[in-house]
Order: C-alpha cells, then structure tokens, then sequence
C-alpha cells in the first residue's frame, strides 16, 4: 500500500509539473494581449483596427526598438486606415523555410517580402492575387512604381506583388580600389567590355605585389553577379544580351558568350591575376579587398553603388561600368513584397503596403526608426540624416534594410551618400533599356523535376568553371553534358512555349 | 488452472503501477514519432499553399521523379551508402580498440584524461570542423600546403578541386570526430564485464591478446551487434553537418562528397519545394527500413541471440 503511495504521488508531481507549465504558458499569452489591448486605437467608436502581420527576412539581430517603432508606425497607420501593423523580421537563412511553416500551418501571416522567390511563390500558391484588388486599395503603389514596372510582375495577367521602389534595372562592371586606380595611373575610361577588365588586372599584377588583381563574389564566382543575359527567373534557358534582342530562348552554358567570358576567366586565372582559390574561399569579398588580397570584384551595379561598396568594404572604392543599365523582371521582382493567401483581409494588408509607397513618416519609420532617437536630420538639409551623438551602427536601437520596404525614394538618406542618389535612381530606373521579356514570368511548375536536377548541376560545375580553376577542355563539355542528361533542353522549351504565348498576347493589347 | 489465472491477475496489478509511467514516454512516442508518420502523403502532393495541404492535388510519384532524373541518382546513393558501411566497419573497429586500450589503462587519472581528449573532438560543431579543414586544405595558406607537402618536395594540392581525395579526408574526419563517442558505449559495456573472468584467464595463463579475444570481445558482442543494426539502419542517412560543412559546399568535388542529404538540401534550397523534399525523405526511410530488417534477418539466422527482434 505504502509503495503504492509512492507511485502515485510520482505521477501526480509529474501532472502537477505538466500543468504548471502550460499554466506558465497561459499566463504570457493573456500578458501579451493585454498590453496589445491596452495601445488600441483611441478613436474607440470605430471598429478593433486589424492587425498586419508583416514578415521580411533581417540580415541581423532583431532590433531592441522594434515595439516602440512599431507602436509610432501604428499611431500613424490606425489613424489613416484603422490598420495596426506587426513587424516581424525573420533570419534570412531561415526566412523561406519560416514562410513555408506558417502558411502551412494556419499561422497568422498577411504580408511578406521576398528576396529572389517571387516566381516560385506564385507557383506554390503562397501569395494572394493582389491584382484584383490593387486599383481599388493601393492605386498610389501603382503610380509610384509606374506601369511598366508595376506589369513586370503580372504572371498570367494578374499581379502577386510588387517590388520594393529601389534600382529595378541593373548595369555591370568593376569595382576597384581607388588608391590602387590612383597609384597605378590605371584609366577606368579606358575599361569599356569585358576583355578590358585585364587592363586592371595586368597593372595589379605588376606592381601590386601579394595583391590579386580580382577576388570572387562571397560565396560566388569571379564572375560573380555580373552577366550578359536575361535570367529569365533561373538562368536556365536565358535571353542573351539581356533580352534586348530578340525573345528566342537558349542555353546560356552552351552559347558562344559564354565560352568566350568563361576562357578568358580561365586566362587570367593562369597569368595568376585572380584569386586561386575563389571556388572555394568563404572569405567576404569585402574583407579580401580590404585587407589587401585583391584588388576588385566584378558585380552588377546600381547608382551610388561605389558609395555603397566604400563603406561595406571601409576603403574609398571606384568603379568602371561596361554594360548599360538594363532592366528584366528579375531585377524588378528580386525584391518584392506579396500578400499572403492565408490572410484574413487582404485588403487591409494592401492598404498599408500602400502606405509603404506612398507615407514619408511610415517608409521613414521602418527604414531609420524614430528621429530623435535613431537618428536626427543633419542641419541645413532637410533629408540628410545621422546618428544622434552618441549613437553609432553598432548600438543603434533600431537598424533596417531600406530597399525591402516598400518605396525608397520616399526615406532619408544617411550622411556620406549622395543627397540626391534617390533622384538618379529614379532616373537610372526610366532612362533603362528594357528586356523584350521585361513582365515575363516563367511558371517552372511542369518541368520542376528538370529544374531540380539542372540547379544540382549547376551548383557543381558553374562556381569553378566562372572562377577559372577548371581545364576548360575537359570541364566545359562535361557540364554541358549533365545539364543535357538533367534535360535542360526541356525546361528551354517549356520557357520559350511560354513565352511566345506571353509575347502573342502581349502584341493582341 | 484457476490459481494460474489470478497468479497472472495479480502479476498484472502488480506492474500496473510501471505500465502507468510507461505512459508519458508512449504518448511522447506517438505524439514525436509515430504521428509525424502521417506526413508521408504529402510526397505524393503537388503542395499548393492556396489550396491548404490537405487540398492540394495529389501526383502519384511524379515528386520522386527528380531523384531519378539524373546519373546523380546512382553516385548519391553508391556515396551513400558506400561512405556509410566504411564509417560503420572503421568506426566500430577503433572505438572497440580503443575502449579496449583505455580499459587496459590502469590509472584512473590518465585514463580519464586519455577518455577526455578523445572525446573532445565529439563536441565541436561542424561548422568549426570546416573551417579547421580548410585551415589545412586551402590552397593559398593551408597548413598542408604550405608547411607539409614542401617538406616532402611535392607540388601543392588544389585539394577543393580534386573529387579523388576527398572519401580519405572525409573518412578521417568523420572518425577523428565520432570514435571518441562510440568508444564510451564500449568502454561502459567492457567494465560491466565481471573480472573474474580475467582473473581465472590470467591464472590458466592466458595472454593479453587471448583474453581480450576470448573474453572481452564475446561478451560485449551483443552491443556490437545493436549498435552495427542500428548503423545499418541509418545506413541511407548521412551526416549532414560532415557532408555540408568539411567540403565547404565546394561543388566541383561533389562527385565524392554528395550524398543523399547534401543533394536534396541543395536541390531544394532553391526551389523550397515540400513535395519534392518529403519524396527524399520517403525514399530515405523505406530503403532504411528494409535494410534493417534485412541486417536484423541475417543476424537472426547466425546468432539468434544477438537480434533485435
């Protein structure tokens, strides 16, 4: 009887300790709400405003601030659109996968941004078909982005998201160290194609010594982000020289551009003008170039990238442009912002990313959190900003990426950038040529099995055969190979089906 | 007969109390193990989220189709498989020596500092274990590069480029990294042994070597056994973090460093597809299944003992 006893009271600590835990639990949830509660709008006869869940990858830690931002945020939005918004910045590692989760799982979730997955969320069905209801909740969204951008994202005639307002069209070049340039008399003018890069190279190599003239992108290639073609979505099957030509699909791997950029690469590799081991090295371009390892990178660019660039890297960088700006629907949709199809009212969800397009307090809010407190107007210019004294980017409460959210050239811009980078790139973004396939979006759904197979390829031939340390002889046929056996060859067919048909309606307009 | 029944009557309400604790552990195996299980059908989905899972169309095996698409489908699964065996027949034979040895090691004080630097190498993260790799392996400031293969007078190795070294470096990792484990396993099972097994084997005048042949090894059979089943089990699951992290995602030399795992995360990454991810999965389980079972059988027909189930 006694050990009886015993057992039983063993199990009933056991349940005692499930209880108090869930009770534990309980008590957050209700602490929670009551502080929501107790900020609900003041106006009081209106109805509860709906709360926007708004997701979007961070590339670091959450901010301390971001509740007090986000109360100012809401202080502004229930006034205008009886709308409250919860900011929810996810690790970008873990963004997708995050998503995937909580649209699966019912998990509450209006809006979310996107970074390089907008196709594929529109074929997993994740995003709400804003199209329908854009004119009716967000025309000013429209009228920022203009209307050929705002059709950039239209697949099969309606439209899933809209892409942040920042550099949607892209030009390619190289980005070099300005003293190297200075000291070695090297004339960026002179840099005008590809071929020309050498000039650069040949003049590290000789009296740079220890210093390669070039260093891969981080976790990419020599040939990093720069490019000659239309990606239309994956790179396989492309449009060559950005789609400015004609609309006919190939393969990028197989064309005769490519073999010429990937030879060369392959020659400056043995002169011994790029770092050896860039298929490899996990070092931060950055940190490569300021430590003295190398000279440049190649990239795709933007207006004020040089600026950009100085800063990340802490040395003055320069540039030499080779391409002309050019805009695709990749550079359009690379960052853009949806709707989730799970929301409860995607209209209230639309009407405050309308607000991200069109409300300098909400964009400025987001971006660079609460002036006064992470940061004050440098005097004298009305948006020129900095941190307060005291404050550096270290221990700034509130930290954001400005390009994802929304409208851009509506925030300030921080002290040492160009005041007026957001008015040239605006014009950067008219004055662009734009791809035939410009609104072109390729729905991979029917071939994805190809897809799958093609990007393993892909991922283990394409960061060695562009960063020179492969035989060409030998390693380019055999890519070609696998991407044939993968059925590359299926996938281009697809897309040029699909893209004719695009093109065809396109013309009946 | 009457006496029998109530016997086991009573024999039933005398272990009730340890059924009952039995129970938070089932429900956490149901609830962890076997209700995930369900899950399985989602491989055979076209995942849309506008249609919710349980919505979405089902597609038959077309989510299994990608893993075929390609020779990959045979270099992934012979790595595999192959790396696996050769870990689980290494891995076994020196964790066994090497419990044996520190058994052998008398002094308590050496033999737990002996036991400590073996298994320290069990707790660093894989990701450091890459970078220490490439510490030696890089081709510009590598140690081997720089210091070794100079000293022996040969040319250095672009080793991330190189497919036909890697099943060595990554043998050698993986062992330097998981003996130190497995060999606790062993160690516990040796000391258990009761000694006086030894001491009649030293009194008839048996050697070291017969003693642990004929004593040591024999009775710790049966965890050889579990633990090489329970291997062979996950024989078709690879260790991702070694796969992943000691190749630093180097994708020329994949040929010798996919495996299964490796490949579907970097298929996937791209296209996040939960269809196509749980069809690797699926493929993964039921091969590992009827490997144990088979592993299981034929122990079961040699030492009837020593199987599982």
């Amino acid at each position: 009887m006694k050990k009886k006893l015993g057992w039983l009271s063993l199990i009933l600590v056991f349940m005692l300790a499930v209880t108090a835990c869930s009770g534990n639990s309980g008590g957050n949830n209700t602490g929670g709400g009551n502080k929501e509660a107790g900020s609900a709008d003041p106006s009081g006869s209106k109805e509860e405003p709906y709360e926007v869940v708004y997701a979007y990858p961070a590339f670091s830690n959450v901010p301390a601030d971001i509740q007090e931002v986000q109360e100012a945020i809401n202080k502004i939005s229930v006034d205008k659109i009886n709308v409250k918004v919860k900011l929810l910045p996810i690790s970008n590692s873990a963004f997708t996968n995050q998503i995937n989760l909580m649209l699966s799982s019912g998990e509450k979730l209006d809006m979310f941004a996107m970074l390089s997955t907008y196709s594929n969320q529109v074929a997993k069905g994740a995003l709400y078909p804003i199209g329908n209801i854009m004119e009716a909740n967000a025309q000013g969204t429209i009228d920022a982005l203009g209307v050929d951008y705002y059709n950039a994202t239209k697949v099969g005639g309606v439209s899933y998201g809209v892409p942040s307002l920042r550099d949607l069209a892209q030009d390619f070049g190289i980005v070099v160290r300005k003293d190297i340039v200075d000291k070695n008399n090297i004339n960026l003018d002179d840099v005008k194609t590809f071929d020309d890069f050498e000039l650069v190279f040949k003049a590290v190599k000789e009296n740079e010594p220890g210093m390669a003239g070039a260093t891969n992108l981080t976790n990419g290639s020599i040939l990093s982000t720069y490019g000659i073609q239309d990606p239309l979505g994956n790179n396989l099957g492309v449009l060559l020289n950005h789609g400015l030509d004609d609309v006919k699909v190939v393969n990028l791997f197989a064309s005769e551009e490519y073999k010429q950029i990937v030879t060369k690469i392959r020659e400056w590799y043995l002169a011994g003008y790029l770092v050896k081991d860039a298929a490899t090295s996990p070092e931060l371009n950055n940190v490569m170039v300021k430590s003295g390892k190398a000279a440049s990178w190649l990239s795709a660019m933007k207006p004020g990238f040089e600026t950009q660039e100085s800063r990340n890297v802490g040395v003055e960088m320069t540039a030499a442009r080779t391409q002309k700006p050019v805009a695709m629907t990749d550079t359009v949709t690379n960052v853009a912002i949806g709707v989730a199809a799970t929301s409860e009212k995607p209209e209230k969800a639309l009407q405050f990313l309308n607000l991200m397009y069109t409300d300098k307090d909400i964009v400025n809010l987001i971006d660079w959190g609460i002036e006064g407190k992470h940061y004050v107007k440098v005097q004298g210019a009305d948006n020129v900003i900095k941190y307060p004294d005291g404050v550096t980017g270290d221990n700034v409460g509130y930290k954001s990426d400005g390009w994802m959210h929304g409208n851009q050239f509506l925030s300030y811009v921080f002290e040492g950038d160009d005041p007026e980078v957001y008015v040239k790139m605006n014009e950067f973004n008219q004055s662009a040529a734009k791809s035939k396939a410009l609104g072109f979006t390729f729905n991979g759904d029917s071939v994805k099995a190809e897809i799958a197979a093609c990007n393993a390829v892909l991922d283990q031939y394409r960061r060695a055969i562009e960063s020179g340390v492969l035989e060409l002889d030998k390693a380019l046929p055999e890519f070609l190979k696998k991407l044939d056996d993968a059925g590359i060859n299926t996938i281009i067919t697809e897309k040029q089906k699909q893209l004719d048909e695009w093109a065809a309606g396109n013309a009946s307009k | 007969m009457k006496q029998l029944s109530l016997k086991q009557g009573s024999k039933k309400l005398k272990y009730a109390p340890l059924y009952l604790l039995m129970i938070p552990g089932i429900v956490y195996l149901l609830i962890n193990n076997y209700f995930p299980m369900l899950g399985i059908f989602i491989a055979f989905k076209n995942i849309n989220f506008t249609k919710g899972i349980f919505g979405s169309e089902w597609i038959g095996f077309q989510n299994f189709k990608y893993l075929f698409q390609t020779s990959d489908a045979y270099i992934i699964t012979r790595n595999t498989i192959l790396y696996n065996a050769v870990f689980i027949v290494l891995g076994t034979l020196f964790a066994i020596a090497f419990a044996i040895l520190l058994n052998e090691i008398k002094k308590k004080v050496l033999s737990r500092f002996y036991q400590s630097v073996i298994v320290l190498p069990h707790l660093i993260s894989f990701v450091v274990v890459g970078y220490l790799a490439y510490a030696g392996l890089s081709l510009e400031t590598g140690f081997m590069n720089k210091t070794v293969l100079p000293l022996l007078g040969i040319d250095p190795i672009s080793w991330y480029t190189e497919p036909k070294y890697w099943p060595f470096i990554l043998t050698i990792i993986h062992l330097w990294k998981s003996i130190g484990f497995s060999c606790i396993i062993f160690l516990a099972s040796i000391i258990s042994i009761d000694t006086e097994y030894y001491e009649a084997a030293t009194l008839d005048g048996a050697s070291k070597w017969a003693q642990i042949r004929s004593i040591t090894i024999p009775l710790i059979t049966p965890v050889i056994v579990m633990l090489t089943l329970l291997g062979i089990g996950r024989i078709f699951y690879s260790d991702f973090g070694l796969f992943y992290q000691v190749p630093m995602n180097a994708g020329f030399i994949s040929d010798t460093t996919s495996v299964i795992d490796t490949y579907v995360y970097k298929g996937l990454m791209v296209s996040g597809d939960m269809g196509m991810a749980s069809a690797a999965g699926v493929y993964q389980s039921i091969v590992g299944f009827i490997l144990v079972l088979g592993a299981n059988l034929l122990v079961r027909r040699f030492s009837k003992d020593n199987a599982l189930f």
